[in-house]
């Protein structure tokens, strides 16, 4: 009886997640193209080619790249604002709502909010700083390798640190106030108290967060399409954005599986610690 | 047991509905026939092509009715390649002119010189035309609309910074691009935010960048790929044309980043001396509080190298094609001929500014006296289908764009970028 009621969960599992990975495992030794009906078994040539394109080592530069600063930009911003909203003042809950207003939006609307604050030649940042006498010439921060990833990790920050924040509030709301209180009477410093007191009480919180953190931007895509498309030079390609180019703009999908599958094991790396970290706490 | 019954009807309902909803979706395709567009989707044109198929619809049985399917432009191509593997009923589809190749190759289209007899083009339309919905000698594509790209200026600003020449070589075009961005009063002016843009050559997108850089290797007398199907953009032309480009970024008449729904934008605005576009762009242009359309747009030919050089020029256009798996090939041929006619030809051309193809309706008064389609005529004459048109058109522009990119940021210089594309392409 058991097992027949586990029978549709199963069934949607392996229809919808078990089935489609083997099958992107076999793709991936295929040269299946979607323009095509048709295809063969290639063996590992799919393999061999990515892994003698230079450009693959960027890629997993480029994806490193975004995920550190994507994901540690967010978790500093959302720790220092957590702080901030954990102290009693008058319309904390306010602002502690309306924080989460940027975490509610949809990527693609804050992608595109962010591509015309960023915009080289209508742009309110560079508009900004000309009034300020900051710059004396439009600044083409999408043509550039450095200032492109800067907006977008900017634009990812904007949208992810609520997140962090409402996880570490979570974490913070656990610890003990008599604890803090002794702290106090031993006449700790507020330095001391967050090093000491509060940074050991919700660790666990931190590391949950930063492992989510990981995996969610190793996953991220849409703020990145809309905003770069993974340029310029690819300074901001990351194994999303390069699997769905192949995929559905070049429409190699053997390649894209192949891609698909390398980072599939990047990511089980982190769901891998995930998931040892739940179990152990 | 209770239970188990329990699950046991669950899951057969689920299977039921699944195959009900199937069943439902192939009933519902097989009747009529299927026209997937792009077009009929975008607010423009919502109206009008609403307006083709209930024309059309009144005048045939029911089975024979026409529904339309519309996906996104950049999705047309795969969607169709897809569905036609797979045993969908599509009938009639409108096709960008750089979809033809790979869609061709894949074998999704009809031979219409079968369905149509090879009259039917020879005497409808122009040489040119009939020659973009051809490939490899097979006739595929009816030419709905079908116009090469230009060279779109402001001859205000042109003006207002001392441009009183016409541009006819590249060395007339550099001269202009250097005292727009010179002598212009809006860039000499500390607010950045009307600084005006000489040339707004797209560098952004792959799909842009790509083909209207061709133009300009063509200009130089180089091209993409030789006769035997090699990449041949490290030549000595290619490097040629790069290096010339790569000067235009250098003297800061072009810059990175700019697509072509920027270099529109900016252009509507009155802060772009030159930049490349279709005959559909008119629509995204027009700026009423600019006044007549004809004081800030003018299309004209790209320049050349050298007096006396053919202008080049990248073809643009929309063909109607069917699907060679249709059974209604006979009751397609009707639809197309509709869309084609007079009446609906020259409505969809005064409501969208589409200039039609066949050459009974571009001699119409209507078509005549319309600046916009008239200031387009001397471009007419040209218009080549990008090279890389195919099925590794994305691959390939996309490798043209990086290393373009890498070359206009100084990472690498233009003959490294050549011999980059080239062995890149060829790897591909």
């Amino acid at each position: 009886m058991g097992w027949l009621l586990l029978l549709p969960a199963m069934a949607i599992f392996a229809l919808m997640i078990f089935y489609p990975f083997i099958n992107s495992i076999f793709i991936s030794f295929t040269n299946r193209n979607l323009l095509y009906a048709k295809s063969a078994f290639i063996g590992f040539d799919n393999y061999r080619k990515l892994f003698s394109d230079p450009n693959t080592l960027f890629l997993i530069w480029t994806t490193v790249k975004f995920v550190f600063l994507a994901t540690l930009m967010p978790f500093a911003i959302g720790l220092i604002w957590a702080l901030l909203m954990n102290q009693k003042f008058k319309g904390s809950e306010f602002v502690r709502g309306l924080t989460l207003v940027n975490w509610i939006i949809p990527g693609i609307a804050i992608g595109f909010l962010w591509s015309w604050i960023f915009n080289g030649d209508y742009g309110i940042l560079n508009a900004l700083l000309g009034k300020l006498g900051l710059i004396d010439k439009n600044v083409i921060w999408f043509g550039g390798k450095q200032t492109s990833m800067l907006a977008v990790v900017t634009a990812r920050t904007w949208q992810m640190f609520p997140w962090y924040m409402a996880f570490i509030m979570g974490g913070l709301q656990g610890v003990s106030n008599d604890q803090c209180e002794a702290a106090r009477i031993d006449g700790v410093n507020n330095l001391q108290m967050f090093r000491h007191v509060i940074i050991p009480a919700i660790k666990p919180v931190l590391i949950l967060i930063l492992l989510l953190g990981t995996i969610g931007n190793l996953q991220h895509f849409d703020l990145i399409n809309v905003m770069t498309g993974g340029g310029p030079e690819r300074a901001t390609s990351t194994f999303a954005t390069e699997v769905y180019k192949k995929a559905f703009k070049e429409y190699s999908v053997g390649r894209a599986a192949s891609l698909g599958v390398i980072w599939a094991m990047m990511l089980s790396l982190f769901s891998i610690f995930y998931l040892k970290r739940i179990k152990e706490d | 047991m209770k239970k188990s019954i329990v699950v046991f009807v669950v899951m057969a309902f689920i299977a039921s509905s699944l195959f009900a909803a199937g069943a439902a979706e192939k009933t519902a395709v097989q009747q009529g026939m299927t026209f997937s567009n792009w077009s009929g989707s975008e607010k423009a044109s919502v109206e009008i092509f609403t307006w083709m198929i209930d024309t059309f619809n009144q005048k045939v049985g029911a089975e024979d009715q026409v529904v339309q399917i519309n996906w996104p432009w950049g999705e047309t191509e795969s969607q169709l390649a897809i569905r036609a593997q797979g045993k969908e009923q599509y009938d009639i589809a409108q096709i960008d002119i750089r979809m033809l190749p790979a869609l061709a190759e894949a074998g999704v289209l009809a031979d219409l010189t079968e369905v149509f007899g090879k009259d039917f083009f020879t005497s409808n339309f122009s040489e040119g035309s009939i020659a973009v919905g051809n490939f490899k000698g097979t006739q595929y594509g009816v030419p709905w609309t079908v116009a090469p790209m230009a060279l779109i200026s402001n001859p205000k600003i042109l003006k207002e910074a001392g441009v009183d020449f016409p541009i006819v070589t590249i060395a007339d075009f550099e001269r202009a691009c250097e005292m727009v961005k010179n002598n212009h009063p809006a860039n000499k002016d500390s607010n950045l935010s009307n600084d005006i843009i000489a040339y707004a050559a797209m560098t952004k997108e792959s799909g842009t960048a790509a083909p209207d850089l061709m133009v300009w290797l063509w200009t130089f007398g180089a091209s993409v790929y030789d006769e035997q199907g090699k990449c041949v953009l490290d030549s000595e032309k290619a490097v040629q044309a790069l290096t010339w480009f790569n000067s235009l970024m250098q003297k800061g008449y072009i810059q990175q980043a700019m697509g072509r729904g920027d270099a529109r934008t900016l252009f509507k605005e009155g802060r772009v001396a030159f930049y490349d576009d279709a005959l559909m762009s008119k629509g995204a242009i027009t700026n009423p509080a600019f006044g007549d359309i004809s004081t800030y747009a003018f299309p004209q030919v790209r320049p050349v190298l050298k007096q006396g050089d053919k202008p080049q020029a990248s073809g643009w256009g929309h063909l109607l094609v069917i699907i060679d798996r249709s059974p209604k090939k006979a009751q397609a041929k009707a639809f197309i001929e509709h869309l084609i006619s007079e009446e609906v030809a020259l409505r969809y051309f005064k409501e969208n500014g589409m200039l039609p193809s066949k050459k009974s309706v571009l001699s119409n008064q209507a078509v005549v006296s319309d600046y916009w389609s008239n200031a387009w005529t001397p471009v007419l004459d040209g218009g080549r289908l990008a090279e890389t048109a195919g099925p590794l058109y994305a691959a390939a522009n996309q490798v043209i764009l990086e290393e373009l990119q890498a070359m206009l940021s100084g990472s690498k210089t233009p003959s490294q970028a050549g011999s980059a594309m080239a062995s890149r392409i060829d790897t591909l």
